[in-house]
């Protein structure tokens, strides 16, 4: 599948440009809006599907195994804070899928590490990773064996 | 090609690719190096790059030490045996041990996570997996990369 561009509804925002993973997706010099480039190389990642303000980018697949007209729809909205998936097939049913995309304010709880504590020295050669080991929620330590007790090289 | 500028940065910590990796590896990086200067560098746009780029709905190891259900030994010899012997043990042992508070670290972030309404437990789909919602698994880490540690002037997101 790969995906293309609704051209009466693109506004040449650039959106899916700076989202694509694979580098794809351009703006066409002469008439200003998005196509894609290289379908090969689309990852149908529907990546940019979702970051389409005027949902204007649909993923069809190729022509010789996917004729009959079924389609794969995406609606990522975050004010809702909700994804929602529609699958048609090619004998008409469809299938619709609602899912969370976060339980929490964006970002707001991600802490800002510049203003927490510095780590000490041993902590920084101690061979925890952050926030543990109180983030493992288990009573004690990191779990440690001597590296030795791992068998050396490969069994046959 | 011949447009492109080479631009040059130097750096006490080069992380390469914006990845679910990079970007937990940058972050970390900063916990640990507050005065650093770290690069991550990525081709794409770090909110959707990599191999979660599209999302990802299970998070596929997790020990759940917390309610014993696996310790780091057992998944060493899940992966001994699956792999009929060919694994480091001790890098399998040291990613097991350290998967658990990762985890704890995305439910607190933000990640929808499904839970057993009565004991508070991770769904399971297998005997490692979790069941999450996993659209924004990949902007939640990039969130993290961006706002943990953006905000210091020593640190560059590069892209394209």
């Amino acid at each position: 599948m790969s995906t293309f561009v609704y051209m009466t509804r693109c506004d040449g925002c650039g959106h899916c440009v700076d989202i694509c993973p694979s580098d794809i997706m351009h703006i066409d010099e002469n008439i200003r809006r998005a196509k894609n480039i290289e379908p090969n190389f689309c990852w149908e990642c529907y990546s940019c599907v979702k970051a389409c303000p005027n949902h204007a980018i649909d993923v069809r697949g190729y022509a010789d195994f996917a004729p009959m007209g079924h389609s794969v729809r995406v609606r990522r909205e975050e004010e809702k804070g909700t994804i929602s998936w529609k699958i048609k097939f090619r004998n008409g049913t469809t299938k619709d899928f609602v899912s969370p995309i976060t339980t929490k304010p964006w970002g707001k709880f991600i802490p800002k590490l510049a203003d927490g504590d510095k780590p000490n020295q041993g902590e920084i050669n101690s061979q925890r990773l952050y926030t543990e080991p109180e983030g493992l929620n288990i009573d004690g330590e990191l779990p440690v064996v001597p590296k030795d007790s791992f068998k050396k090289g490969v069994y046959y | 090609m011949a447009k492109h500028k080479t631009h040059y940065e130097d750096c006490d910590v080069l992380v390469v690719g914006g990845g679910m990796a990079g970007t937990g590896a940058t972050f970390e990086a900063r916990h640990w190096g507050r005065d650093m200067k770290i690069i991550c560098v990525e081709k794409a746009n770090i909110d959707r790059s990599g191999a979660v780029a599209q999302g990802l709905y299970a998070i596929n190891c997790y020990m759940g030490m917390q309610w014993g259900e696996n310790q780091p030994e057992d998944h060493v010899r899940y992966a001994r045996n699956d792999l009929m012997g060919m694994v480091r043990e001790d890098l399998g042992y040291d990613m097991a041990r350290h998967v658990d508070s990762t985890v704890h670290m995305f439910d607190e972030w933000g990640l929808p996570m499904m839970k057993n309404e009565e004991t508070g437990r991770y769904l399971r789909e297998g005997k490692w997996q979790i069941m999450i919602h996993g659209e924004s698994y990949k902007p939640i880490v990039a969130e993290a990369a961006k706002t943990g540690v953006l905000d210091r002037s020593n640190l560059l997101l590069m892209k394209k």
